[in-house]
């Protein structure tokens, strides 16, 4: 798993993920979320998830994860590129409720 | 109708997480032959990685334990998959299939269970306390209309 950290210079900071996402990447994806979220000032993080080609259960803690940091720092998460098999762990795990179905349908597609 | 085993693996493999990826991966080739859609494969692929976890997570939380891992297709197209460990077991099987209990930290999502029951065609888990954990899990691979069945 290889994790990517972009910054606007307005305070919104991507975090872009590429590979596969289980237990044994997620300690790498947590501390680049820890990162985002202790940067000042922290309007928005967008948590690109259009290069992560497996997940399971780990990508849900993950998102679970970076919506408490980032709502816990007054900023906004939004979720973009939601690859399918991702959508489906996310629906089973009632997510919508937290995430809203925006995000959950794949969020922001540029 | 009674299902006749047509293939079988057996793998075993030490409880370190970067074992992971290999363990979906091969049981993800195994199951190949059945001409899984991506979809079929992804769920496969989910379930194999959330018991693996399981092991390494739970079962062995503080030793290198070995996970066994075997694999069954049956006629009808039927893959049957169980991940078997000799770790700490669990006392209340019923409460760790409980959706979001975890006793993980804040990397696990306690959905483990909740996903293996929910992407399988059948589940069932038997643990004994200081013994071990069994999970088996069943997949129905659903014929193709082109029908290239290598196995069946």
């Amino acid at each position: 798993m290889q994790t990517y950290i972009r910054e606007d210079g307005m305070g919104e900071f991507t975090l872009r993920l590429q590979g596969e996402l289980d237990h044994h990447a997620s300690g790498e994806v947590i501390s680049a979320l820890r990162e985002c979220a202790g940067r000042i000032p922290l309007r928005r993080l967008v948590l690109d998830l259009g290069g992560v080609t497996f997940s399971d259960s780990s990508g849900i803690a993950v998102t679970v994860l970076a919506n408490r940091l980032v709502r816990g720092a007054g900023a906004e998460l939004c979720i973009e590129n939601t690859p399918p098999q991702m959508q489906r762990l996310f629906r089973t795990a009632g997510l919508g409720r937290i995430l809203g179905e925006k995000n959950l349908q794949g969020g922001r597609n540029k | 109708m009674k299902k006749e085993k047509q293939n079988e693996m057996q793998l075993t493999l030490d409880s370190r997480s970067v074992n992971e990826g290999f363990a979906r991966a091969a049981v993800a080739a195994f199951s190949a032959q059945l001409d899984p859609t991506i979809e079929e494969c992804n769920d496969i692929k989910t379930m194999v990685s959330e018991a693996v976890t399981n092991c390494i997570v739970h079962a062995y939380p503080d030793t290198c334990g070995k996970i066994h891992i075997l694999c069954r297709i049956y006629t009808g197209g039927l893959l049957e998959i169980t991940v078997r460990d000799r770790g700490i077991g669990i006392t209340d099987v019923g409460q760790a299939r409980e959706p979001l209990f975890t006793t993980g930290g804040s990397d696990r999502a306690g959905m483990g269970f909740t996903i293996m029951e929910s992407f399988s065609d059948g589940f069932r888990v038997t643990s004994r306390p200081g013994k071990g954990t069994s999970v088996t899990m069943r997949k129905l691979i659903a014929p193709r209309l082109r029908g290239n069945r290598a196995a069946v």
